[in-house]
């Protein structure tokens, strides 16, 4: 059926395994209740609509969004967020949720920015100590192991919190993709907005 | 009906078909519609998940020259059908004293 294939090709954001078991339902599906290619966008909306649909409806059901890998979890909100504006909601409450989803992300890029900013901070204070303490130690003996200590002091800290602060990062991140699949499942209720 | 059915009662109405008999997914969709107001791609994700849950398990039997995907209750499905029969008698006795039989 050219209908599902179609779907089939929008399913890439989806893990295989889960691609072909909703692929293998849905063509058990159309079969059953006689449907062709035709009824089938009637009833289930463009492949590609569809798709989206489908898409959602697996990132929003997967309970653990830790379960996924950072890649799948950008996928994911990108997904739910097609489908949310892809929704027929009124244009009011339309361009409310894209100014919010628009601060959310603003509000999550910063503090990922800021995190990493500190760490490479830290990192360059690290090395140019260290390498402007190898240059001066055959002047100045103490000031040069004064400036290396210190640049290993750095590097210290650097191990010390780097893993703090990309734990961190991957909580907020982690309840930012939270979030996504809230406001997600809020306006896209069980396909209700789906029905033709 | 303008009245939402939750995933609880969802869950439920597709348990309790299942517990009269073993149904492939168009079936257990039309079956489903006689009772609750939903769209038709509304069942995969609930199947997953009861599938998921260990409440329902599938078997495959052959049918006009192919293979139809059957839905069966597990013990534990039969287990949850019968926990939210009960939570559904005491939420809908006292829903219905107040808001039903007037007429």
């Amino acid at each position: 059926m050219s209908y599902l294939n179609d779907v089939e090709t929008q399913l890439y954001a989806m893990p295989r395994e889960e691609r072909d078991e909703i692929l293998a339902y849905y063509d058990e599906y159309f079969t059953d209740a006689h449907l062709t290619d035709e009824q089938a966008k009637q009833k289930f909306g463009t492949p590609k609509h569809f798709a989206r649909r489908l898409v959602a409806d697996y990132y929003m059901n997967t309970e653990n969004t830790t379960e996924l890998k950072p890649k799948n979890q950008i996928k994911m909100i990108w997904m739910v967020i097609l489908a949310i504006l892809a929704s027929p909601v009124i244009l009011p409450v339309a361009i409310l949720i894209i100014a919010i989803l628009i601060a959310i992300v603003a509000v999550v890029g910063s503090v990922i920015v800021t995190i990493l900013a500190v760490l490479f901070t830290i990192l360059i204070i690290a090395i140019v100590s260290i390498v402007s303490g190898v240059a001066i130690i055959f002047s100045s003996v103490t000031g040069g192991i004064f400036s290396i200590g210190i640049g290993l002091a750095a590097i210290g800290l650097l191990i010390l919190v780097g893993p703090l602060f990309i734990a961190g990062m991957r909580v907020v991140f982690n309840g930012f993709a939270s979030l996504i699949k809230w406001i997600g499942r809020q306006f896209i209720k069980k396909g209700e907005n789906y029905e033709a | 009906m303008s009245i939402q059915a939750p995933t609880v009662l969802l869950d439920g109405t597709v348990l309790a078909i299942l517990d009269v008999q073993d149904l492939y997914g168009y079936a257990l969709t039309k079956k489903v519609k006689q009772h609750v107001k939903i769209s038709e791609s509304t069942m995969y994700p609930v199947l997953r998940r009861l599938e998921k849950g260990g409440e329902v398990e599938t078997y495959s039997e052959p049918f006009e020259g192919r293979m139809r995907k059957y839905y069966q209750l597990t013990d534990d499905g039969r287990q949850h059908l019968t926990n939210i029969k009960r939570d559904w008698q005491d939420f809908s006795s006292g829903i219905n004293a107040i808001l039903g039989e007037h007429k």
